[in-house]
Parts: structure tokens; C-alpha cells; sequence
């Protein structure tokens, strides 16, 4: 890149301003980090008094006990469980509405997609009561199907909207030729739309997985002890005030997160998931 | 984008089609969104017993606890919007003075995003505790303060983990909006005799003010509805979601806790849908 100001009157030497640049980008690297950092050492820490600066012991010991707490076990299988369903049935109701929105013109179709963005417009903890009070009522508060469901919540609208917006980055000719032919709609989807989804159907059922498996708010007020996911149980081991169990458990929900979070980010539009 | 085109939709052969596929999905908005919030309207409203009333509205804004509560709340989603914006423009210009820096910053300020809420509270909580890593970097080794500040569980650190958690909005649309600015109309600006606040006021800041704005609205909305952080973080600071959820589990009371969501979802929505559109059209203006 070019550097035509450097010669301009009152300007720094151009040293001093990466210096300053580079102090701004650390100071910002400890603002991000740091809590992690002291997480993931939290998580490891034999022991850790104030005021030195990192641990005096290392200690693989909490993680063992955190995977051998028994209620962790069940959230965890709870957790995994509840996210593969939320994202078999999120994809089942979403897709073909993204389908529709994203590729059809017809009326009320603006009108549709602000429908479906609803739940991203109000409070979740709105929502929570909300779903709670309706759970209560119908004796579904606890269940299995109130968890997911609950999680459908917070996951359809981005569903919806991760797809549409790839559907509407393919051209529409083959499908329009295709109709004029004769198929039907799930004819062209399954045969012209289907095999040019597959980066954004998975990019989509992965950020799904990750919602669901993160969800907390919603799921705290609709869950029972039975039906605690991780995040749940990882609440009340919080409370419990065992700092090093606590540290490891948030470790394991936050590496795999992360993790997934990086793998797909780059098939994730930044303005789709942002719309949040 | 194919949007402007118009080329990107066609008409549908038989309406029976879209029916099937979009059918599903307005029942689940339905039924685990609209109904919901109907049944809390109703509870607020005290339908199904004896009602209707307006009592729980007038508690709600006559009681100084709840007051405070809303204030308290819209402060910490202003403050942290305010914040995320001032936070993102120097580290927009540092990422366009600099590759390389430039990459290692949207990495980081991506990151945050991929942390769940509840972690990123309990992390925050940890970091700035009185007997944490910041305080003892703080004390310990830079010398700026000369005893521990008490950050954790009050507004202070709420806020400073709001902005953690809530800042990529504002922080990824700022920093790609400062990055694809023109700079040939900056140093055009330079070059007639701006000085460089000038130019930033003047030009770069009308450049950015749409990314700004619409980022600082998700990060404003995305605070003022967080429950795990206050839950968290703000032992001594309740936000108005947490004091709903404190309703509905210590003393199971549903019209007071449906009353204060509720409020919550006509100011969220209100800030949506009447801000956004008046910001962005100050910010095209011409």
C-alpha cells in the first residue's frame, strides 16, 4: 500500500505511529483475552492466592472430577440430545420457508420475513416468560419437548434467514426453465437448489447446533432438573462456588463453541447472524 | 446483489406449493412467540382473573424499584453502545493503517461472539474480581492504582462485560466500514487545509456514521434484553430482566414478571423499529 502522507507537515514519523498502533491492538488483545486467559487458568490452577500473578500449581484434577459429577454426565447427554433435535427440526420447518421467501415472489412476502425475524426482535427473557407461562399452563414445563421447542425459539429465525440469503445469491433461470418445463417446486429444489445449498444447509444446521447447545435464558425457565442442559447445570455449579469445577466445565462448553464458531464462520454472512 | 436486479425471484406455479412451506413456520412463530407473549399480555392484564386491570402497569411505574430498574437498564445498553462506539474507531483506523494488525484485531473482535453469554459472564466475573488478574495486574505490577478497585458485580462491571460481550456488532461493521472508506476524499480534505479532526469530523465520520449507527442499535438491544450477564455480573445492579426472572422464582408472581417483559418488548421493539429508522435517515441525509 502506498503511503502518500508521509511526507505531510505535522505528521508523527511514521515509527511512533506503529508503536501506537501496535500498543492500541495489545491493550485490545487484553481486554479480549485476558478472561479467558483467566478461565482457562482458573481451570488448571492447584492453587492461586492473591496477589501473584498466575498459579503456583498446575492440576489436571478438576477436569476429571467435572466429567465425573453425575448431573454433568446427564446435562451433557441432555445438552447433545436436545441440539441434535433442535436442529433436525429447525431445519425441517425452515428451510422450505427460506425457500419460499428467498426464491418466490408473491404477496406478503416482505411482510413473511418479518414474521419469521420476530423472535429476534424482543427480549429473549420476553420470550422465556412468555414460553414459560404457556408450558405451565399445558403441563409441558420440564419436558423434553419444552426444552426443545423453547431452543426452536431462539434458533428458527436464523434458520430462516441463513438460507434465504443463499437461496437469493443463486440464479433463478434454471429454476424458472425447469417450471416453464413442467416440474414441480420440490422437483427444483431437490435437483437444481438442493446440491448448490449444501455449504449454506450445513454452515446454517451448525450455527443452529451452536445456539442450541449455548442456550441458556430460555432454557433455565423452561427446564426441570431432569431436563437441565449444560449450560443449566454449569449455572448452578456456579452458584455452588467450586471456582476450579466451575472454571473446567465452562471450559468444556466454551472450547467446543469456539471451535465450531471458527469452522463455519466464513459461510456465515456477518449481516444475517448479526441481525440478532 | 442480486436483490437490486430483481432477477432473483419468480413467480410461483401454484400457491398451494407456498402454502406447504410456510405453513410450518408460521405455526411455530405462532405458537412459541405470539401466543406466548399474548398469555403474558393477558396475565399483565389480569384476564383470567377478574380483570381486566390496569394495577400491574400502575405498580409498575409508580414502584421506585422498578423505576430505578428501567433506568438503570436503559443506562447500561446507552453506555455500552456509547462505549462500543468509541472503542471501534481507533481500532478501525489502526486496522486500515495495518495488515497485519488489521487481521489480528477482526479476529478479536469476532471472538467475544463465539463465546456463550453465561461463560463470557462468569469469565468477566473472574477477571476483575477484587483478588483477580486485572486488579493484581492493576496493583501489582503496573502500579497505576494503590489497592484493589471493586469492578465485579456492580453497574461498573456489568458494563465492562456488556461491552465485551456486545461490541462486535458495533466493533465488525465500524472496522469494515472504516477499512472500505475512500481515502482519496480524506486526503482530498487533508489537501485543501483540513487538519486531521477536521477531516474525521467532517468527512470520515458522515462515511461511517450508517455502520456506526446500525451497529450501536444491535449492541444497544442486544444489552438492554441480556439476562445471563446481570445474572451474573450484576449482583448489586438488577436489570429489569433479571428482576422479571426474580418475580417469577422467589415468589412466583406472573402478572408482575409478564408486566415488566412486556415493557421490555414495547421499548426493544420501539428502539428497532422507531430509532433505527430515524437514524438512518439523519445518517443518508444529504
Amino acid at each position: 500500500m502506498k503511503t502518500k502522507s508521509a511526507g505531510r507537515p505535522g505528521d508523527k514519523p511514521q515509527f511512533a505511529r506503529s508503536a501506537v498502533n501496535l500498543a492500541i491492538t495489545v491493550v485490545f488483545a487484553g481486554f479480549v483475552l485476558g478472561p479467558l486467559l483467566v478461565l482457562a487458568l482458573w481451570s488448571v490452577a492447584q492453587q492461586w492466592f492473591w496477589p501473584s500473578l498466575l498459579p503456583s500449581a498446575f492440576t489436571t484434577r478438576w477436569y476429571e472430577w467435572a466429567v465425573t459429577v453425575p448431573n454433568i454426565f446427564r446435562a451433557l447427554r441432555t445438552s447433545l440430545l436436545v441440539a441434535v433435535l433442535v436442529t433436525i427440526s429447525t431445519a425441517v420447518v425452515a428451510v422450505p420457508a427460506a425457500v419460499a421467501i428467498g426464491r418466490y415472489r408473491f404477496r406478503g412476502r416482505d411482510f413473511l420475513r418479518a414474521v419469521f425475524s420476530l423472535p429476534l426482535l424482543v427480549p429473549y427473557i420476553s420470550l422465556g416468560i412468555g414460553i414459560a407461562s404457556v408450558f405451565y399452563a399445558a403441563r409441558l414445563n420440564g419436558s423434553l419437548a419444552a426444552v426443545v421447542l423453547a431452543h426452536m425459539i431462539a434458533t428458527f429465525p436464523f434458520g430462516v434467514l441463513i438460507v434465504a440469503a443463499a437461496v437469493e445469491e443463486l440464479p433463478p433461470e434454471t429454476d424458472e426453465a425447469a417450471l416453464a418445463c413442467g416440474a414441480s417446486p420440490w422437483t427444483v429444489f431437490r435437483k437444481i437448489m438442493l446440491p448448490q445449498l449444501v455449504p449454506a444447509l450445513l454452515a446454517q444446521a451448525g450455527y443452529v447446533f451452536m445456539l442450541s447447545m449455548d442456550e441458556f435464558t430460555l432454557t433455565l425457565l423452561v427446564s426441570n432438573p431432569d431436563t437441565a442442559t449444560l449450560p443449566v447445570q454449569i449455572y448452578s455449579a456456579i452458584g455452588e462456588g467450586y471456582l476450579q469445577i466451575s472454571s473446567a466445565l465452562a471450559m468444556l462448553l466454551l472450547i467446543p463453541s469456539v471451535l465450531l464458531a471458527f469452522l463455519i464462520a466464513r459461510h456465515l454472512r456477518a449481516d444475517v447472524v448479526a441481525a440478532g | 446483489m442480486s436483490e437490486a436486479t430483481g432477477r432473483s425471484y419468480i413467480a410461483t406455479p401454484d400457491p398451494r406449493w407456498l402454502a406447504a412451506a410456510l405453513v410450518p413456520g408460521l405455526a411455530i412463530v405462532s405458537g412459541l412467540v405470539i401466543y406466548p407473549l399474548a398469555l403474558a399480555a393477558s396475565y399483565s392484564l389480569d384476564l383470567g382473573s377478574g380483570g381486566p386491570t390496569t394495577a400491574h402497569y400502575l405498580a409498575f411505574f409508580t414502584d421506585p424499584q422498578s423505576y430505578r430498574a428501567t433506568l438503570r437498564t436503559l443506562g447500561l445498553a446507552l453506555a455500552t453502545t456509547l462505549a462500543s462506539l468509541a472503542l471501534s474507531i481507533p481500532l478501525g483506523y489502526v486496522a486500515r493503517a495495518s495488515g497485519r494488525l488489521g487481521a489480528i484485531i477482526r479476529v478479536l473482535i469476532a471472538l467475544p461472539l463465539a463465546v456463550p453469554v453465561l461463560i463470557a459472564g462468569y469469565a468477566l466475573a473472574l477477571f476483575y474480581s477484587e483478588n483477580g488478574l486485572f486488579n493484581s495486574l492493576l496493583v501489582r505490577v503496573l502500579h497505576i492504582a494503590p489497592e484493589p478497585l471493586t469492578i465485579s458485580y456492580t453497574w461498573t462491571g456489568l458494563l465492562v462485560a456488556c461491552v465485551w460481550r456486545f461490541f462486535p456488532y458495533t466493533g465488525l461493521l465500524v472496522v469494515s466500514a472504516l477499512q472500505s472508506t475512500d481515502r482519496s476524499v480524506e486526503e482530498a480534505a487533508a489537501s485543501t487545509g483540513a487538519n486531521p479532526w477536521q477531516t474525521f469530523w467532517r468527512v470520515t465520520l458522515p462515511l461511517i456514521a450508517p455502520a456506526a449507527l446500525t451497529g450501536g442499535i444491535l449492541t444497544f438491544v442486544s444489552t438492554f434484553g441480556t439476562f445471563s450477564l446481570p445474572l451474573l455480573m450484576g449482583r448489586s445492579a438488577e436489570t429489569l430482566s433479571v428482576m422479571a426472572y426474580r418475580k417469577v422464582t422467589g415468589s412466583f408472581e406472573w402478572p408482575t414478571a409478564s408486566t415488566i417483559v412486556l415493557v421490555m418488548a414495547v421499548i426493544q421493539i420501539a428502539v428497532l423499529v422507531g430509532v433505527r429508522r430515524r437514524v438512518l435517515r439523519w445518517a443518508h441525509r444529504g
